[in-house]
């Protein structure tokens, strides 16, 4: 071969590997914390107090009980228990346009649950997403998160689930379809789009800051529903915290952005919506991010809650460009005045069935839960939430006298609901929405079950 | 017309039917012959609280079961007829010397008949299940 028939085929080749690395890194985006740009030291050389594990106030207490309060951080209750099935045991449905993927049972039953998991198997599938048969997980198990978390963070959650009585319950076959049933290809994306590394704590920002840091995104994966997602489905960093649809429920921008973000709240008010789940002027947490607050924000210290606002604050700021710079005052207190809408049924049923709670301004008069003025729900001109909540409902028990919001979706219509979520938004939002029977269906498709 | 726990009465329903299926109530009026009436007041407010309860249950009063188990948990998910969808309504109590008939559920029993044969004038719709199924409907209205 030819010198100058070599050089071609060396520039060709290095060629191609450029702009595969290129082509790898646009399609992958940045990571969870890169945004920071700061000085990442490995945890060992970091001392300034250990950001991961516990709060000081944990330190002395066993084994599981630390596993139970980083358990609850990582708040994997959520996801693996059903609704009215036992703590842990899985079955979840999480309903996705190409079929539905239940969630595993996690107690230690050894053939229903992950009773035969070692430590090591359990680290590879919390921090690698790969089970113990070495099949890869969906990242619908968030593990592009948990990958930051410690081996003695995660050994202390084993420990917590496997002091908990086993559950033997097999979980229902997921119903994906092809190509998305091939759980080999998983390990392309897995290679692709996640990490395989540890926390690195940051020596240019505050210890509080760190603490935020590891509790936002190795413990309670924030991003898995405020970050929206590449065509690809992994979270595109660089809409960090910008808000998403997540299972038929939107989770608003959490980025620092004044208008549309959390740069216009307190901290009090950050600090209130994730300890109770509501904040004056705000709104009430619902679905989601209810069960977040009842399941995880809300067992967690007062300072490990102010540590997630201060990473919150440094997230940069990105607008919301469908949200208002504001969100609406309350509505006039007569019916007769204030928004309304063209089709009469959304008035009809909001005053057959919501209006005895919300009442007609959107401040409750029967508990600041149920005040729908200040909540990005109602302001959305995509009305997600409102509709999703007539579906659904929402069930809340922090604090003791919360109170929860019956699921209307069986007795009312796709169109009936359609015209009572645009009338709610016309009413007590900045602009109303044009939602369809159409899209309300698509709603019900996406609800987990 | 029909004989109902002792009295007579008889119902006509006056109804809308939307591209949806969505039945709207226009206007009922009932005739009721159920003898001596003792005192008029209680039997219009019985015959007009039987229909609204009649309705309610031909338009909404689907009890289903799984796994064992009746879904229907309470009025979010079982659905009653609301005060601004209840129709006007004339009763018209029939003079008459015979001994006092029923008039607990008279309304009860003649508002779903009524409604149904209403929705068959509008759709040309037969209906024989209740309660009424909207998508048999929609779309029907001649």
């Amino acid at each position: 071969m030819s010198r100058s028939i070599r050089r071609i085929l060396l520039c060709a080749a290095v060629t191609v590997v450029v702009v595969l690395a290129a082509g790898i890194w646009i399609v992958r985006g940045p990571d969870p914390m890169a945004f920071v740009n700061g000085n990442e030291v490995a945890l060992a050389a970091y001392k300034a107090g250990d950001p991961t594990g516990v709060p000081v106030s944990l330190s002395k207490a066993s084994l599981v009980e630390r596993g139970k309060y980083l358990a609850e951080a990582a708040d994997c209750m959520a996801c693996h228990t059903s609704q009215g099935g036992k703590d842990y045991a899985g079955g979840l449905g999480m309903r996705l346009p190409f079929g539905a993927l239940y969630s595993t049972n996690i107690t230690p039953d050894k053939e229903t649950g992950i009773g035969n998991y070692s430590d090591q198997d359990f680290l590879k599938a919390v921090q690698r997403g790969i089970r113990r048969d070495g099949a890869r997980l969906y990242p619908a198990m968030p593990f592009p998160s948990y990958t930051y978390m410690t081996d003695a963070d995660a050994l202390a959650i084993k420990a917590y689930l496997f002091s908990l009585p086993p559950v033997r319950v097999a979980v229902p076959a997921n119903t994906l379809i092809f190509p998305f049933d091939q759980r080999w290809a998983m390990g392309f994306w897995s290679v692709l789009f996640t990490r395989d590394s540890r926390f690195e704590p940051d020596a240019s920002q505050s210890p509080e800051w760190n603490r935020g840091a590891y509790l936002a995104e190795a413990l309670a994966h924030c991003g898995e529903c405020h970050t929206p997602r590449s065509l690809a489905l992994a979270l595109d960093n660089r809409k960090k915290f910008a808000g998403a649809v997540t299972a038929g429920w939107r989770a608003f921008n959490i980025s620092s952005d004044k208008a549309t973000g959390l740069g216009g709240w307190h901290d009090e008010d950050i600090v209130s919506y994730l300890s109770i789940g509501r904040a004056s002027g705000h709104g009430t947490a619902s679905g989601p991010m209810g069960e977040a607050v009842d399941h995880s924000f809300s067992k967690l210290t007062p300072e490990d809650v102010h540590s997630v606002v201060a990473y919150l604050r440094s997230v940069p700021a990105i607008a919301s460009a469908d949200l208002p710079a504001t969100p609406a005052p309350p509505a006039p207190a007569s019916h007769r005045q204030g928004g309304g809408t063209p089709d009469p049924r959304g008035k009809m049923v909001f005053e057959g069935a919501c209006v005895s709670c919300h009442g007609w301004t959107g401040e409750s008069s029967i508990s600041p839960f149920a005040t729908l003025t200040g909540a990005w729900a109602v302001n959305d001109p995509g009305a997600t939430n409102v509709a999703q909540i007539v579906i659904s409902g929402t069930k809340r028990h922090t604090p003791k006298d919360a109170i929860s919001m019956p699921a209307f979706g069986d007795a009312y219509s796709d169109a009936e609901i359609a015209a009572v979520a645009n009338y709610v938004t016309s009413r007590f939002g900045r602009k109303g929405s044009q939602l369809t029977a159409q899209d309300v269906a698509e709603l019900r498709k996406q609800t987990s079950e | 017309l029909q004989p109902s726990f002792g009295s007579f009465i008889a119902t006509v329903v006056e109804a809308e039917v939307d591209e949806q299926g969505d039945v709207k109530l226009r206007r009922v009026t009932s005739a009721v012959d159920t003898g001596i009436a003792v005192n008029p007041d209680t039997i219009v407010a019985q015959i007009e609280g039987g229909l609204i309860f009649g309705l309610t249950a031909a338009l909404y009063g689907e009890i289903t079961i799984a796994k064992g188990r009746v879904q229907q948990t309470n009025f979010n998910d079982y659905r009653m007829l609301r005060i601004d969808q209840a129709p006007k309504i004339d009763i018209h109590i029939i003079k008459s010397a015979e001994v006092p008939g029923g008039i607990g559920e008279t309304g009860a029993t003649a508002g779903p008949p009524a409604l149904r044969n209403a929705i068959y004038a509008a759709t040309g719709v037969a209906l024989r299940r209740l309660p009424i199924d909207r998508s048999l409907i929609a779309e029907k209205k001649s």
